[in-house]
């Protein structure tokens, strides 16, 4: 690993990206999403912004690129020169070779689905036949990722499809490298093979700028790190965090401990000796793998991207069969997916509840307990909002009330990944939220760091497709972050996400 | 799950469509179409099993050379499911009364219409996403070839969300109103369209380059096992 290098970028070299009193709202909203950004970015240099879900971060990198205004048909106040040049003077082909962006979701970055075509593609693109194969070379053993050049880009774990987006914008050889929310979705190795290509990028000379809440683990790599508050940016200096990391102890924000459970001896779910795989020509997701979970319990699965933690949930919620064995479900199950849109139906919060209400035979109690369960985990919003208008925090909670209400009985809720894509304050909100209300959670996690917030649960390492149970939780890196974002001002959001 | 991963993986492009010639991608499969489509064409085409039957075997051989037999495995998986389609469709007229139709005439096609689908799994197999972008601007249809780029680009994505969905709906709601998951896909569908969009503007499409039209012997082989097999199954009627 690279150690940790912070550099003072004060020198006579002209910035590669600089915003100037940025401001900027898109057509519908009433007021500045941005208001008075100001930036400097060197070669070199790598800054992290860090911010609350619906902070604004992915507006100002739209408003940087262009796209907040060619796409979004937003207004942009303030000035954004890159390489000097203003944004609004320059060719889009100039854009494009200036700054490159890998967002949140890489998959949508990739036209061919081999990903050694689309990034030889692209090179010849830009640089011809025969320097267009030298520079796809180059890069692609700089980051690391030949063995990969045969694979399809939806094939690739979480980590290996960021690396393969970030070869792709490097092959535009940009000035400026910006990355959103890059560790979302990755498991710990996912991590480091993005850490890596940083370090790769910013060997290349490139200005790094990174949009990330899960910040813990890039602390150590930013040269100067930007807190995004009330549409403008804060520096924060590293002599402070250290003093901040060194003082902050999780006071009050302490684990929760499932005071609201009911938790019984009363086994709800049993899985004997389950193996499964998803075609005979294919190795097993799942072999001799045991679990019960007992009612008012919460059961965490940690393992790595592609460890099988979505099959698991999927065979014992009854989806799925397993090849051999028995899983004995003697409940409901309910399954909340890691791309938490994907579990709303319906076009407001209300009509969520008297449907899902509906579909069991339950009346207007049934809705007016979802309603009770909706403001205990201080989810505040219209029941004539759109669920799909949430925010990510808020989406969870309102599915954990949805599931919750409608339960006739015990009911287990399977939750993939429930705290990807939350804030630190976020995560510790919904472990509470999760532990107030009491239920019967399996809970799946790719991510060390956030098993401190679940340390009353049983949690189980996921690795080879068997359950392997883990005593003693390690680190409370996610308490300290938490209490971290207090100190630094980074509230929890209660605006539509970007 | 599995289901919508294998659909997917009917209209990728396989990791050796680069050891072909544009010529034998194209060739290949449409020669092996047009017998299965005509029929469907002419009034009163006789159907006999066999003559869609040679084409099929033909081409379960070239995608397991394409995509290898695991794929193609799973292919004849689906050869199965047709055959069960057809099956229900027979019984099914038989109780409405319509008569039973000749099973042979219900085999014929059966295998007919899988002779078509995987024609066009093979062309989907054998062709980039560029390949099939410099075809359609060939044809002067510039608009199409982008907008089929980036759906075919897509689709695997879209499928796995599909999957995602329809295991939330089916759990949440018992079952019933499956069909309530195409709400959640459509807003779906918007988000990432305009993902696609903002990377599409960072990165463009990159320019459809002129392919290579003939690659090898291998190009030659196959376009002459199609036309054999396309022969010989006319032969056959």
């Amino acid at each position: 690993m690279h150690g940790s290098t912070t550099f003072s970028f004060t020198g006579t070299e002209a910035p590669s990206l600089e915003v100037v009193d940025l401001w900027f709202k898109y057509p519908r909203s009433s007021g500045w999403v941005l208001r008075g950004v100001n930036l400097r970015l060197y070669p070199g240099e790598v800054a992290l912004v860090i911010g609350a879900s619906g902070s604004g971060k992915t507006t100002l990198l739209r408003a940087i690129t262009g796209v907040g205004v060619w796409i979004y048909g937003g207004e942009l106040r303030g000035r954004v020169l890159l390489g000097g040049a203003p944004l609004e003077e320059l060719p889009l082909d100039k854009i494009r070779r200036s700054i490159q962006v890998v967002n949140q979701n890489p998959y949508t970055h990739f036209i061919e689905h081999v990903v050694g075509y689309d990034l030889l593609s692209t090179a010849v693109q830009l640089y011809g036949e025969k320097l267009g194969r030298r520079v796809f070379a180059r890069v692609t053993t700089a980051l690391k990722i030949e063995g990969l050049l045969g694979r399809r880009f939806f094939e690739l774990s979480g980590g290996q499809l960021r690396r393969v987006a970030v070869a792709k914008a490097l092959l535009w050889d940009p000035e400026v490298l910006v990355l959103d929310e890059p560790l979302m979705w990755l498991d710990d190795e996912g991590v480091a093979d993005v850490v890596e290509a940083i370090h790769v990028a910013r060997s290349l000379g490139k200005a790094v700028l990174i949009f990330e809440h899960r910040f813990m683990r890039l602390l150590h790599l930013a040269d100067s790190i930007y807190v995004l508050r009330e549409g403008a940016l804060h520096r924060v200096e590293h002599d402070l965090l250290k003093k901040l990391q060194r003082s902050v102890r999780p006071r009050g924000s302490h684990p929760p401990e499932g005071s609201g459970s009911r938790t019984t001896d009363r086994p709800l779910l049993l899985a004997e000796d389950v193996w499964f795989r998803y075609d005979r020509r294919e190795d097993w997701v799942l072999r001799s793998l045991s679990l019960e979970v007992s009612e008012g319990t919460t059961t965490v699965v940690y393992g790595g991207n592609g460890s099988g933690k979505s099959t698991l949930l999927k065979v014992i919620s009854g989806y799925l069969k397993p090849n051999r064995g028995r899983v004995e479900l003697r409940s409901r199950a309910v399954y909340v997916p890691q791309n938490i849109y994907l579990f709303f139906t319906e076009e407001s919060v209300l009509k969520e509840f008297e449907v899902v209400c509906r579909s069991r035979n339950l009346g207007r109690q049934c809705v007016e307990r979802g309603m009770d369960y909706l403001r205990y985990l201080g989810v505040g919003v219209d029941l004539e909002e759109s669920p799909f208008n949430l925010s990510w925090g808020q989406a969870v909670r309102l599915a954990v009330a949805v599931a919750t209400a409608a339960s006739v009985g015990p009911t287990v809720l399977l939750l993939d990944e429930p705290f990807t894509g939350l804030t630190y304050l976020e995560r510790l909100q919904l472990a509470t939220s999760l532990a107030k209300l009491g239920g019967t959670y399996v809970i799946t996690t790719s991510n060390e760091e956030t098993l401190a917030l679940v340390s009353s649960a049983k949690v189980f390492k996921l690795a080879g497709g068997t359950l392997e149970e883990l005593r003693g939780i390690p680190g409370r890196d996610p308490l300290e972050a938490a209490e971290l974002c207090k100190a630094l001002g980074i509230g929890v959001n209660h605006g539509v996400g970007s | 799950m599995s289901g919508a991963r294998d659909l997917a993986y009917l209209f990728v492009t396989s990791g050796r469509a680069g050891e072909l010639g544009s010529v034998a991608k194209v060739v290949v499969p449409l020669t092996l179409l047009v017998p299965a489509v005509a029929p469907y064409l002419v009034p009163g085409a006789e159907a006999r099993p066999s003559q869609p039957a040679v084409l099929v075997v033909y081409e379960l051989l070239v995608l397991g050379y394409v995509a290898g037999v695991r794929r193609v495995s799973r292919m004849v998986s689906l050869v199965v499911l047709f055959l069960g389609i057809a099956l229900a469709l027979s019984m099914l007229s038989s109780v409405l009364g319509t008569g039973p139709p000749d099973p042979t005439y219900s085999v014929s096609w059966t295998l007919r219409l899988l002779s078509i689908v995987l024609a066009l799994s093979m062309l989907f197999q054998l062709l980039t996403v560029g390949e099939v972008r410099y075809l359609l601007m060939r044809l002067g249809l510039r608009w199409l070839s982008e907008v089929v780029s980036v759906a075919i680009a897509q689709l695997p994505v879209v499928l796995i969300s599909f999957s995602e969905a329809t295991v939330a709906a089916v759990l949440k709601l018992g079952g019933r109103r499956v069909s309530a998951v195409v709400k959640p896909l459509v807003v779906d569908a918007v988000v990432i369209s305009r993902q696609v969009a903002e990377a599409l503007y960072l990165h463009g499409l990159p320019p459809a380059p002129r392919p290579k039209l003939i690659e090898g012997a291998t190009d030659v082989y196959l376009i002459l096992g199609a036309l054999i097999a396309s022969s010989v199954s006319a032969l056959v009627v």
